[in-house]
């Protein structure tokens, strides 16, 4: 069957390509290559009462069924909030009492779209300047910065010195009466060996028990899921 | 964003030929930029889920076979590739023949799918995808991308259900998209490009990447993750 439409005419019958200059190649053709990146194999969950192969069968189901409306509804959204957003800057021109949303309705129901006081965050100001010129871009808009510390690293590479390290921090912010700016947060996580070394140095029942404390992150995803 | 030639090009139309709807696709002899960096991250798609559970679209979409394959922008007149998340690609030099193709194309930026490792066909070929620039729809970006590349030597057209299995080291485009003549004419296409991949021994083909006929290409820096709901991507698996 023909594609339904063209788009534009065909450019150029297909060609034969020339034969490439330069390196010359044996045919392997008929040996199995190794490939690098073959699939994992994965050892395969046993399934003696049939509830995996029910619960796999709805899980695959339902995640089509939630991407396709998940896709269409964000699609959708899309849409509607582009419409929406040049009646709102339109209609609101020079105004200074601002709604936080504009209802859209059909016969039997209605939906909001809200405009929130959230931007999301630009690598530099350039596309502003360009938008509205600079002085514009600079009344309502500015730098901001997060500065962060990798603890593990900092305490690799400071070793004994690090309550120093720390302590020292804390003394600039205060010496620039920018205490308040300074957050740290402690929490305690595993080392790198503990994935791979809890099923040697645990019996099963400990790693039960550690799941309680430190559950480990786990998702369900279709196999052949590609990012891309 | 208007797109800048190089005047040693082939293409022989003055620039009142190929202003178009006000773009004028050859503007002034390219100057590069130090240090290079693509002017957007390519456009990502939303994921639409499969296309025969995907709920009926709003408005006019074009719909592109899903080509499997390593995505990248690419500078015309310098042959240099980036990945989607705006970094050079590591594998630039397998598309050599195809890069140098291009240096004879006007428009400075092409969004591409470059076809390497993951399969054995059309190995070294560039498949051009679309042309990122602000202002045009996709449709005059289409059309605009046939007027420049279509008389360049080593550029084919690429019909979705005759794969050239053979070639390698050009650039291609495609000779058709499957419209919007109805849901049942495209579940046709979408089951056909299944078959062909059988027929392939390989997942040549993703499944479609549908795009809305009057969507522009937003340039955005913010992040190489954020979606563009206007383009939504049709996966088989």
């Amino acid at each position: 069957m023909p594609m339904p439409k063209s788009t534009h005419p065909t450019p150029q019958t297909e060609a034969t390509s020339p034969p490439k200059p330069g390196f010359k190649k044996i045919d392997l053709g008929g040996i199995t290559k190794k490939d690098a990146k073959a699939p994992k194999e994965y050892p395969v969950l046993p399934d003696p009462t049939g509830d995996v192969s029910k619960l796999v069968r709805d899980i695959v189901t339902e995640q089509e069924q939630l991407d396709a409306l998940d896709g269409s509804l964000k699609t959708k959204k899309s849409e509607l909030i582009s419409i929406t957003k040049q009646f709102f800057f339109n209609h609101l021109s020079g105004r200074s009492d601002i709604p936080s949303s504009v209802e859209c309705r059909n016969c039997s129901s209605a939906v909001l779209v809200s405009f929130q006081n959230r931007y999301k965050v630009l690598p530099d100001e350039a596309p502003l300047i360009a938008a509205v010129g600079e002085e514009s871009a600079a009344r309502f808009f500015r730098q901001s910065f997060e500065l962060k510390v990798d603890g593990d690293k900092a305490l690799e590479l400071a070793g004994d010195s690090i309550g120093d390290l720390i302590s020292g921090l804390q003394e600039l912010f205060a010496k620039h009466g920018a205490t308040d700016a300074l957050t740290a947060k402690s929490v305690i996580k595993p080392t790198k060996d503990y994935h791979i070394g809890r099923h040697t140095a645990f019996t099963p029942e400990q790693n039960e028990a550690l799941e309680r404390a430190c559950p480990v992150i786990a998702a369900v995803k279709k196999k052949s899921d590609k990012s891309d | 964003m208007d797109a800048y030639t190089d005047p040693a090009l082939t293409d022989k139309r003055t620039p009142e030929e190929i202003k178009w709807r006000g773009v004028s696709v050859v503007a002034k002899p390219y100057v590069p930029t130090v240090p290079l960096s693509p002017p957007t991250y390519p456009l990502r798609p939303v994921n639409g889920g499969r296309f025969d559970k995907a709920p009926a679209k709003h408005g006019d979409w074009a719909y592109e076979p899903k080509v499997n394959g390593w995505r990248t922008l690419v500078h015309t007149p310098t042959g240099t590739m980036f990945n989607r998340h705006g970094q050079r690609l590591s594998i630039e030099h397998e598309f050599g023949p195809a890069l140098a193709i291009l240096k004879n194309c006007p428009l400075e930026w092409l969004d591409c799918e470059g076809m390497e490792r993951r399969h054995g066909l059309l190995r070294g070929c560039l498949i051009v995808l679309d042309w990122p620039t602000e202002k045009l729809s996709y449709n005059v970006r289409q059309a605009e991308l046939y007027t420049c590349l279509h008389h360049i030597p080593g550029v084919h057209s690429l019909a979705p259900f005759a794969v050239p299995t053979k070639l390698t080291d050009s650039v291609l485009m495609f000779a058709h998209t499957c419209d919007g003549e109805g849901q049942a004419v495209l579940k046709e296409c979408w089951k056909k490009l299944q078959d062909l991949n059988r027929v392939l021994g390989c997942e040549f083909y993703e499944g479609f990447l549908a795009k809305r006929r009057d969507s522009l290409y937003p340039f955005q820096l913010r992040s190489p993750s954020e979606e563009f709901p206007q383009w939504v991507k049709h996966r088989f698996i």
